[in-house]
């Protein structure tokens, strides 16, 4: 069987309540009525919804405090470049909270990421960047060298990157965020 | 010569011979039952609203898949949907499970879930080129006129859909 049919044939096996779908069509056009929800009687009540942007907010006002932080940081503990010397493609050992995904493009991609969900590390051919900074993205966009495209399990994500002709990294920045992160 | 519906037999009869195809797409770009059957409603409702006349049927039909791909990315940005929880118990794999044909055996049945899975773990653009190219059997031209993307875009999608799925079923050849 070839992924051709199998989709279909998976499709096909789960056929809808046609008529059921046709009396409700006909009762909305009569009474001119909104969309009659199969689902309405399992709505959040409005604490559930209202609680949980109020901790997004929360989130993004504290990202917005910290930022500034990352500007001009030592660029590691041992105050050594921060290009890795070694190019023996250790992976670092602590990926933080959320996946690093592999990217699938020409070169082997991993991000780490930290415990704010921002990219604090890139390991790209075996070498290690750390991120020293971030920008506006608009500053740092043009001339992106590449887009790469991360597929974690539950996920997926987008990322432009600019780097040098010898492929040392200089910026990373996510589709849509206002930030880039700089590492050179 | 246009064809419009305009008799009630007429619109039920469209509607019996569109309903499985408005309600896969949205069974794949939302996942479970309960809003597929909302949004093929809505889809149906703006057909009859909309009350065109079509060149042909083929024109009809195209005019559907719009609209129900259209319907199927509002409601799945809305914030009910983007609230509700992601495990239930209609979703397109519990009905799977569900509805084993009987000459069906389970590796079948287990295979079309690992495909049905794969899918459901693409990003929503590539799902959306998967499904009219697959299941619809529509050309990269079609798809392109249907979801306002260029032609690139879409063999774009098509092609990393295909890389990914091949990963995620460890195959080898596509078809």
């Amino acid at each position: 069987m070839s992924f051709k049919n199998d989709y279909k044939s998976a499709f096909l096996s789960v056929p809808p309540d046609a008529e059921k779908i046709i009396a409700d069509v006909h009762e909305r056009l009569e009474e001119n009525a909104p969309l009659k929800l199969k689902t309405a009687e399992k709505k959040k009540p409005l604490w559930r919804v209202l609680i949980p942007a109020a901790g997004a907010a929360a989130c993004i006002a504290l990202c917005i405090i910290f930022i500034p932080r990352f500007f001009g940081l030592p660029l590691n503990n041992a105050g050594e470049m921060n290009i890795a010397d070694n190019n023996e493609g250790a992976a670092p050992e602590n990926f933080g909270s959320m996946p690093s995904g592999n990217i699938s493009s020409e070169s082997e991609f991993n991000l780490v990421y930290g415990e704010n969900g921002d990219i604090t590390e890139v390991v790209k051919d075996g070498r290690r960047y750390f991120r020293t900074g971030t920008i506006r993205a608009d500053e740092a966009a043009g001339n992106v060298n590449l887009v790469i495209h991360v597929d974690g399990e539950d996920f997926a994500n987008t990322y432009f990157v600019k780097y040098r002709e010898n492929d040392d990294i200089i910026y990373v920045a996510e589709e849509y965020s206002e930030w880039a992160y700089v590492f050179e | 010569m246009g064809s419009s519906l305009k008799t009630t037999e007429s619109f039920d009869e469209i509607m019996r011979l569109y309903i499985p195809m408005v309600y896969a797409i949205a069974l794949e770009r939302l996942g479970n039952a309960a809003d597929a059957e909302d949004v093929t409603q809505e889809v149906f409702i703006r057909y009859y609203n909309a009350d065109k006349t079509f060149e042909s049927e083929e024109h009809r039909r195209f005019f559907l898949i719009r609209v129900a791909v259209n319907c199927s990315n509002s409601f799945a940005k809305s914030s009910w949907h983007r609230h509700r929880a992601l495990c239930d118990p209609d979703d397109i794999l519990g009905l799977l499970g569900e509805k084993t044909a009987n000459d069906e055996t389970a590796e079948e049945n287990e295979r079309k879930r690992a495909v049905i899975e794969a899918v459901m773990k693409l990003p929503e653009k590539y799902r959306t080129a998967v499904h009219l190219f697959y299941f619809e059997d529509l050309s990269i031209a079609q798809i392109a006129e249907i979801t306002g993307e260029k032609e690139s875009t879409v063999k774009s999608h098509l092609s990393r859909a295909r890389e990914k799925l091949k990963k995620l079923l460890n195959i080898e050849e596509f078809e």
